[in-house]
């Protein structure tokens, strides 16, 4: 190509721009095809969960009706193949009564999503504050607040939910005049919420003691910039990055704890479709009825690895000491 | 009895009549006509997911434990004997006393007589004194707690102002003279003086709680599970609650003094430690020592689909159980008599059915009273098994709430029974209820029944019961007699707080009716106001029990009459 002298490549030089960090995030996860995959899927089961009850109330599908002529025999298994899989059930019946188990799962996601999700998101919230302000503040209120985050990491957080569960969820009932099923997904969410943030304010902790003697801060202080507005403005926008990445791994850290309480039948009260209270229900069905614990089983699977997944190509494409492309 | 097994027996009734009828003793020969011989050696394994709360025979109420505690270590005055498959009916046959009991005229003085060669399994005597210490230890109800009443009900011993008992039992030992009066021991004979004309007494005497009890070896509460043989096997090492024990042959015992149990097996393992589930998984796979099993566990539901595999060693037999709906008529809703009996048309009890495991396992019924019983009134379904929402609607819509009406309904947290209730929600709320659903663990299950708080937050309950001996005397009294259950601490077994004052006085009526056929009519008749007049029990199903066993194991056979289990006393191992 023709040589180009000093002035007119001044004048007309494409201008270099240096990329923000979202840039490069973007970039990197175009390149990452299992992330992006993950990411699709997550979207995808997010909004079948939010759709659900719209495609219940207009009757498209159906996760409460009994279909007693679909099971039999010593048993009530349901009857044909593979579960009773047919045009208009498609992942089969459920045995015993005879539900189907496509609109029960699809239900059940939004149960199990809308529990893991809020959890995750007041998990996040709390975290965040505490961490901010244990980092930030030092001293004595970073002393007391450490002592208090290890405190709740200690309580087994399965055993407190069950033994509160009764207790705690007839006050909800009581206080917000609300029905058992929405009192017992609150009950839920603030517990479940309530003991997932200090793993959270810890990691927060540790990014604002990295962060805040840097010269940005020292800049902000010196210019007179309040608290409020030091956290706010200056620490908050380097915190996203872990905030996403931890708030969609405890997504299915939620979700399997949502599970593993409606085997322990603390959970969502029948007939109230949920995760956890369909596979613990087929789970003794494994060798009688196994496409029962198949179909449901390897849509949480599915679930849960994309979040997963999506968690661990975020926690890539937004570490900064990644490979420059 | 408490909500688990029960005696229901029919030809026993035929038994009872016989006593009753002359009021003289009847003396049979021992147990009924066992198969051939089994062999003698091996061990029984005994699996299960049932923990056993007592092995104290005066605190015994759950069938199964009244039953196995019978064959294997506790011996009873009169016992039940061995049937030779599925569906004989037993007869009451003499264990420890020379008969079934002589009674007077007049029903309320019963004479039993020892035999000689019972021994304990320190290889002392069994004597009248320890049948008589045994019965009195009922009495020590804030130490001897679970087990049930029948002595303090029945024998002759004068109440205290406050309705409980004047004697306080063999601890304290206030009133002891007056025990010692009513019950009377001279050599090997002991003499029971009662209160009222008892014709099935020795029907009563069968229950553990008025076995023998040897006082040197008493601990109180520590007896519990601290076995002191007098059966053909006696504990090895200790007990331990939720995982089992093992037992070995009892020397002291002698096999002449004993028509009924074979005690075949040389050793018994006994393992409470698992879940139904997969101990079911285990039977039905029949693989090494699972071969030699039995179990008194009630096939789940999930495990009935594999029970064709287990062919020639499965049972499907009637159990005692009936399952049954109370409203609660604390509550607003259903102290209307219309909301009642709309419930009522409208319960589908197909779904019920269906959600258990289908026709086999359960059989829909309108009577609290179990069907092997004489007094079984045959009452028909409302509305058939179905029922019948749009006319349960009808009824709604005159009674003056205000349609959808919201119930709160409970039941016991199973995965089938969440399944049940499910698909009867669905027939309620077309009829105009707005269910709601609480399953609670088994665990507090009735125990949150019996809390008076919670006669303000439910409105129906789900429940469970089996006649204590084939009278449906232990069906209506101990469930809808307001005067014996209602406190100020709760409503006893009357979980809907039935309060009705000419029911109280039929009840009375029905006691003193001499001839049995028309006492057991009249039960009948009872159970049918219950059901089809007061709206005050909604029954639901017969259970029937599903078993499977190894395949080395011989000679088990569910003795129907008797708890309705597997009757360890005749079971072989095949070598």
């Amino acid at each position: 190509m023709a040589e180009v002298t000093m002035e007119e490549a001044r004048d007309g030089a494409v201008a270099i721009v240096g990329r923000t960090p979202w840039q490069i995030t973007r970039s990197r996860l175009r390149r990452d095809k299992v992330t992006m995959v993950s990411f699709g899927a997550a979207i995808f089961f997010i909004i079948l969960a939010a759709i659900a009850p719209i495609l219940t109330t207009l009757n498209v599908i159906d996760p409460y009706t009994p279909h007693s002529d679909l099971v039999g025999g010593l048993g009530s298994l349901p009857l044909g193949n593979l579960g009773g899989v047919s045009g208009s059930h498609w992942m089969g019946v459920e045995p015993g009564i005879g539900r189907d188990i496509f609109a029960r799962v699809i239900s059940g996601l939004t149960t199990s999503l809308t529990v893991a999700v809020c959890a995750a998101l007041f998990s996040v919230a709390l975290g965040t504050v505490i961490g901010i302000i244990s980092g930030t503040a030092g001293g004595k209120v970073d002393w007391l607040l450490s002592r208090i985050t290890e405190f709740v990491l200690s309580f087994p957080q399965t055993l407190m939910l069950i033994a509160l569960s009764t207790i705690v969820i007839d006050l909800v009932k009581a206080a917000l005049h609300v029905d058992r099923t929405p009192a017992s997904m609150v009950f839920m969410i603030v517990v479940m919420g309530f003991f997932g943030w200090p793993n959270f304010a810890r990691i927060i902790r540790g990014q604002v003691l990295s962060l805040r003697e840097r010269e940005f801060v020292e800049a902000a202080r010196s210019l007179g910039a309040g608290r409020g507005r030091i956290y706010f403005k200056e620490l908050l926008p380097h915190l996203w990055a872990p905030i996403l990445v931890y708030a969609t791994l405890i997504m299915p850290q939620n979700i399997a704890t949502e599970a593993a309480l409606g085997f322990l039948g603390v959970g969502i009260q029948a007939p109230t479709p949920s995760f956890g209270s369909i596979l613990n229900d087929s789970v003794h069905y494994a060798s009688a009825d196994p496409m029962y614990f198949i179909f449901p089983g390897v849509t949480l699977f599915l679930v849960v690895l994309s979040f997963n997944l999506l968690g661990d190509g975020l926690r890539d494409a937004l570490d900064p000491k990644a490979d420059r492309q | 009895m408490k909500r688990r097994s029960f005696i229901a027996g029919l030809a026993t009734t035929a038994v009872v009549a016989t006593v009753s009828a002359c009021g003289s003793s009847s003396s049979t020969t021992g147990g009924s006509s066992a198969p051939a011989a089994g062999a003698k050696g091996g061990t029984l394994y005994i699996l299960s997911g049932t923990a056993t709360e007592h092995w104290d025979p005066q605190r015994v109420y759950v069938g199964v434990n009244i039953e196995y505690g019978n064959r294997l270590f506790t011996r009873t005055l009169v016992s039940w004997s061995t049937p030779a498959n599925d569906t004989e009916v037993t007869k009451i046959v003499p264990d420890l006393a020379t008969d079934t009991g002589k009674v007077s005229e007049d029903g309320k003085t019963w004479t039993f007589t020892l035999k000689d060669g019972v021994k304990w399994e320190d290889g002392s005597d069994i004597t009248a004194e320890d049948v008589k210490y045994g019965i009195s230890r009922t009495y020590a109800v804030d130490v001897i707690t679970g087990g049930p009443n029948y002595a303090i009900s029945f024998i002759d011993i004068p109440k205290a102002a406050d309705g409980t008992s004047s004697y306080k039992g063999p601890y304290a030992k206030t009133g002891q003279d007056l025990y010692d009066k009513a019950v009377t021991v001279s050599g090997k004979t002991i003499t029971f003086k009662l209160n009222q004309a008892v014709m099935d007494f020795n029907n009563t005497v069968t229950m553990t709680a008025f076995a023998p009890f040897k006082a040197a070896k008493d601990l109180g509460d520590k007896s519990n599970y601290a076995i002191f043989s007098s059966g053909p096997y006696k504990l090895d090492g200790d007990w331990t609650a939720e995982k089992g024990g093992s037992f070995v042959r009892n020397d002291s015992w002698d096999p002449a003094t004993d028509t009924i149990r074979k005690a075949y097996p040389d050793k018994i393992v006994w393992d409470e430690s698992l879940t139904p589930e997969t101990l079911y998984e285990r039977l039905i796979a029949d693989q090494g020592t699972d071969k030699n099993a039995i179990t008194y566990d009630n096939a789940p539901t999930t495990a009935l689909g594999n029970v064709v595999n287990a062919k020639g060693r499965s049972s499907i037999v009637a159990s005692p159980y009936t399952r049954y709906l109370v409203p609660n008529f604390k509550s607003k809703v259903m102290s209307n008599d219309k909301a009642r009996q709309a419930l009522a048309l409208a319960t589908d009890r197909s779904a019920y059915i269906t959600a258990v495991g289908g026709p086999q396992v359960a059989v829909a019924t309108n009577s609290l009273i179990n069907p092997n019983l004489p007094a079984f009134p045959k009452t028909p379904l409302p509305a058939g098994e179905k029922g019948d929402p749009a006319k349960a609607k009808e009824l709604l819509q005159a009674s003056g709430l205000t349609l959808p009406v919201k119930i709160s309904v409970t039941y016991r947290k199973r995965d089938d029974y969440d399944k049940a209730f499910s698909a009867m929600k669905v027939s309620w709320d077309a009829a105009g209820f707005n269910t709601e659903l609480v399953a609670i663990p088994a665990k507090t299950y009735y125990g949150t029944l019996q809390a008076p708080e919670s006669a303000s937050k439910y409105d129906v309950y789900w429940a469970g019961w089996g006649a204590d001996y084939p009278s449906a005397s232990t069906d209506i009294p101990p469930l809808f007699d307001s005067r014996i259950n209602i406190t100020a601490g709760g409503p006893g077994q009357d979980y809907g707080y039935f309060d009705n004052a000419d029911f109280n006085a039929k009840i009375d009526a029905t006691n003193k009716i001499a001839d049995m056929a028309a006492r057991e009519k009249a039960w009948g008749d009872l159970d049918v106001e219950l059901t089809s007049k007061y709206y005050a029990c909604i029954p639901l199903v017969d259970e029937q029990f599903v078993f499977v066993h190894g395949g080395n194991v011989q000679g088990a056979f569910v003795n129907g009459t008797y708890t309705g289990y597997y009757d360890p006393a005749t079971v072989s191992i095949k070598s």
